[in-house]
């Protein structure tokens, strides 16, 4: 019933074919420049509208309190993979997103909510398809993109479907909320604005009108935008030739663009850019690169000699990010302050002998968390925890059914860890 | 001390120049021979003259690892050379995987199969001394001390009897890279590329001393002195670490993967990097130079007057301080563990010639070709694709004409 429902809606609130860009309207004010304070204590994707993935507090040594598996749902086999959790007033929300092994598939997808203190669901919405990013969550909302190009908007209480629009035919990715506005990427790397009640302010093409009337190519988008109150920054990947390049763009409130930076990125879309202290950070492929948020100029670059880099988290004067290893990233002067040694190889099995750290850390109160385990932010010295997941490592897990996507993504509260793990289902370490 | 970034960061003028400086230097190569000149910071018509230079490298006799000494420099003592070498003898090597660069002491040359079977070969006979038929998985060139022969597999480091073959201890560690840098034996302790980790090893009894683990693939053979072992590795560092504890004394940053192997002269460091740049750095790891080639780098060696680098089909001198290119021939030979020896002022490299690889004598001064050794007869091929080494008169080298062969030319 449900998704009837919401096929209907969809149909109903479908908007044209993706335009190059359409201006502001006269119902799309500006938003709010003072966004209202989060919920908590993990609101939304990336924590924050900037991409942070930095929390107040995090917990100290934890253990496995309960985890809600993939088959919790006795026949309703949970496909694709676990998005990062939100936790809100006690409950932590996720949604099942496509991945590498799910591509081209007509999934349905699924948003779930979980006590926070039990485990137990409180509601399961489907949708027609996987969705492809993460949520994004503000006020009573939760925000998701399915594969199929539509933004869904779900009470936060009930689950229940509130508004749906289609953008386009490509899949819609994590959405990133400012004031009123919801912001989004979609896979040929247009950026979409709209307002909370699901009306478009504008999309912007990644190239220009021919090509979003034509569709364009694939241009491996879908990573949450970062915003401020001058712009929002959204990253795609594109060819250029015999090349490809990951594409930073800085995009005011009112659609304009301020500037456009290209960065090479052999192998990978970029991820999710964060912002810290006036600078873009952004990785993709084997490199990050700090841009000046005014201006996109580049202020440095950081190699790390693996090609599929993770996203990265920051407390303004770090990044912090997964690649093969571990990595705390001074800014200033992009350069190591710590590293976590890997010791994945090739071929090995089980996937924390195989798989690497792209997962993007949470930075917390002087801590970083990835996997189960905590660092000291400022050494890198191990505090608790782990690594190493004895459950999995004896199993013959194939490192490519996961891409190069994380498979056990963090969110931190002050009292618990909770892992969106891939193998386990979300768990919760209190 | 620790670097992250580049001392001497080339700025976007010098990219142009350098980039010009190749065009030039190819079209030079092209209608002149080899004797093309060009400097990386030069601009398309510099030359640098380099045909005073002064070997400063006090070379070790016998060739018992990779790159002839601990310090990888690829330099043999001058009365090493023979006088006009001709076919000694050829020692067939089993299968058709593939093998590797030999190594000497003064008795014997060892090599093996990239299969199953590892040498030992008398050197005035050419006859088997002991063959082993049972380690599995053998990889690159041995390293030989004393009293043990070090071989690196995908499992496993093995010390064996240099005189009998067997095995005196076995080291287990993580999987290697089936063309990643070879073991260094140097003061009684080996010093082995192990898939995410260089590890020390005590070459009496296996055990390990230190390991340093970055998370990505060890890349290069090291360079081994007394006061440092230096290594590049995946992770696009080259590092210099204390050889007693395995510390980090400094590293230094790149943008790109480290490859081949690594010289250690008296005064400089010498690395090469996947995007095809050599780089010179002094003691305290700062960049004194970096030269940008147009081919990736499959070797280098050093005598303290210039820096020779093995790209995919030419030979190129560099000027040991500046980087900048004193010649360059047209000839070399790539495969797949192609070398390179320095001996009394001449250059020995696999080249190209029109009866197949031959092996080229160049002037280490000028560039100029000194002598070429034929790849044989069809009823006596020689096949000179791995290698040369040269010890005590000799050339030994390694590849595949009319089957996988070791050979001695003296």
């Amino acid at each position: 019933m449900r998704r009837r429902a919401l096929l209907a809606a969809a149909a109903t609130a479908t908007l044209g074919g993706a335009a190059g860009c359409t201006a502001l309207g006269d119902d799309c004010p500006s938003p709010s420049t003072d966004p209202a304070p989060r919920d908590g204590p993990w609101p939304t994707n990336g924590f924050d509208r900037a991409n942070t993935n930095r929390a107040p507090a995090g917990p100290g040594p934890s253990s496995e309190r309960w985890r809600y598996r993939r088959g919790t749902e006795g026949a309703q086999y949970l496909v694709g993979f676990f998005s990062q959790p939100l936790v809100v007033d006690g409950t932590v929300y996720v949604a099942m997103r496509k991945g590498e092994a799910a591509r081209g598939r007509e999934y349905a997808g699924n948003v779930l909510a979980v006590d926070a203190d039990s485990g137990d669901r409180r509601f399961r919405t489907e949708l027609p398809r996987l969705a492809a990013g993460g949520l994004a969550g503000r006020d009573d909302r939760l925000y998701v993109g399915d594969a199929a190009g539509v933004l869904h908007a779900l009470d936060r209480a009930t689950g229940d479907v509130v508004w749906s629009t289609t953008l386009g035919d490509r899949a819609v990715g994590t959405p990133t909320t400012y004031g009123d506005r919801v912001y989004v990427v979609d896979d040929a790397g247009t950026l979409h604005a709209l307002t909370a009640t699901g009306d478009r302010c504008f999309s912007r093409s990644a190239s220009g009108v021919a090509e979003g009337l034509l569709g364009g190519p694939d241009r491996r988008a879908g990573a949450a935008p970062a915003v401020d109150a001058d712009h929002v920054y959204a990253a795609h990947g594109a060819d250029r030739g015999d090349r490809r390049v990951g594409v930073v763009r800085a995009v005011a409130h009112d659609g304009s663009v301020a500037w456009t930076h290209e960065f090479p990125t052999p192998d990978d879309a970029p991820n999710a850019p964060t912002l810290a202290d006036g600078r873009v950070v952004v990785t993709g492929g084997d490199r990050l690169r700090v841009l000046d948020a005014d201006s996109g100029d580049r202020r440095g670059e950081f190699v790390f000699g693996y090609g599929h880099a993770g996203a990265p988290a920051t407390d303004g004067s770090r990044a912090y990010v997964g690649a093969k290893n571990l990595y705390a990233i001074r800014l200033d002067d992009p350069s190591r302050a710590w590293r976590v040694p890997n010791l994945a190889v090739d071929g090995a099995g089980g996937w924390a002998d195989a798989i690497p750290f792209v997962a993007r850390p949470v930075v917390a109160d002087g801590t970083v968390y990835h996997r189960a385990a905590a660092y000291d932010a400022r050494t890198g010295d191990r505090r608790w925890g782990s690594t190493v997941d004895d459950e999995v490592t004896t199993g013959n897990y194939a490192t490519h059914a996961y891409g190069h996507q994380p498979v056990a993504v963090p969110t931190v509260t002050p009292d618990a860890l909770y892992l969106a793990h891939q193998h386990r289902g979300v768990v919760k370490y209190a | 001390m620790t670097r992250d970034d580049h001392p001497t960061r080339p700025t976007r003028r010098d990219l142009l120049r350098r980039a010009a400086g190749a065009s030039a230097l190819a079209a030079t190569v092209a209608t002149a021979g080899c004797a093309g000149l060009v400097s990386d910071d030069g601009g398309p018509n510099a030359t640098a003259d380099c045909s005073d230079a002064t070997p400063a490298v006090d070379p070790a006799s016998g060739w018992r690892v990779a790159n002839a000494d601990p310090a990888g420099t690829g330099v043999a003592p001058a009365d090493a050379a023979p006088d006009a070498p001709t076919l000694d003898w050829r020692f067939p090597i089993d299968g058709y995987v593939g093998t590797t660069r030999p190594v000497v002491d003064a008795d014997r040359v060892y090599t093996h199969d990239l299969d199953a079977h590892v040498y030992a070969v008398d050197r005035d006979t050419g006859d088997a001394v002991w063959t082993r038929d049972d380690v599995a998985d053998p990889l690159g060139s041995p390293a030989v001390a004393d009293d043990v022969l070090v071989v690196t597999t995908r499992t496993a480091t093995l010390g064996l009897d240099p005189a009998t073959g067997d095995t005196r201890w076995r080291t287990a560690h993580a999987d290697p890279e089936l063309f990643a840098g070879r073991p260094v034996v140097h003061d009684d302790v080996a010093y082995v590329p192990a898939g995410l980790s260089l590890l020390a090893l005590d070459v009496d009894d296996g055990g390990e001393r230190w390991q340093h683990t970055t998370g990505l693939e060890t890349t290069t053979t090291p360079a081994v002195t007394d006061d440092a072992v230096y290594y590049g590795d995946a992770d696009t560092n080259l590092y210099a670490l204390d050889p007693e504890t395995g510390g980090v004394d400094w590293r230094y940053k790149t943008e790109s993967h480290f490859a081949a192997n690594v010289v250690a002269t008296p005064d400089r460091v010498y690395g090469a990097t996947e995007n095809d740049r050599v780089r010179g750095l002094d003691h305290r790891g700062v960049q004194r130079f970096a030269t940008q080639f147009d081919a990736s780098i499959a070797h280098l060696a050093a005598d303290g007057a210039r820096v020779y680098v093995a790209t995919d089909d030419h030979l190129t001198a560099l000027q040991r301080d500046t980087g900048s290119a004193c010649w360059r021939t047209d000839a070399y030979a790539v495969s797949y563990d192609s070398g390179l020896a320095v001996v009394d002022n001449a250059v020995y490299a696999p080249i190209e010639t029109t009866a197949g690889v031959a092996l080229g004598i160049y002037d280490a001064a000028t560039g100029n070709r000194r002598r070429t050794v034929d790849p044989g007869t069809d009823d006596a091929p020689v096949a000179v694709e791995m290698g040369p080494i040269v010890a005590d008169g000799s050339v030994y080298v390694t590849g595949n004409a009319d089957g996988l062969a070791l050979t001695s030319l003296s």
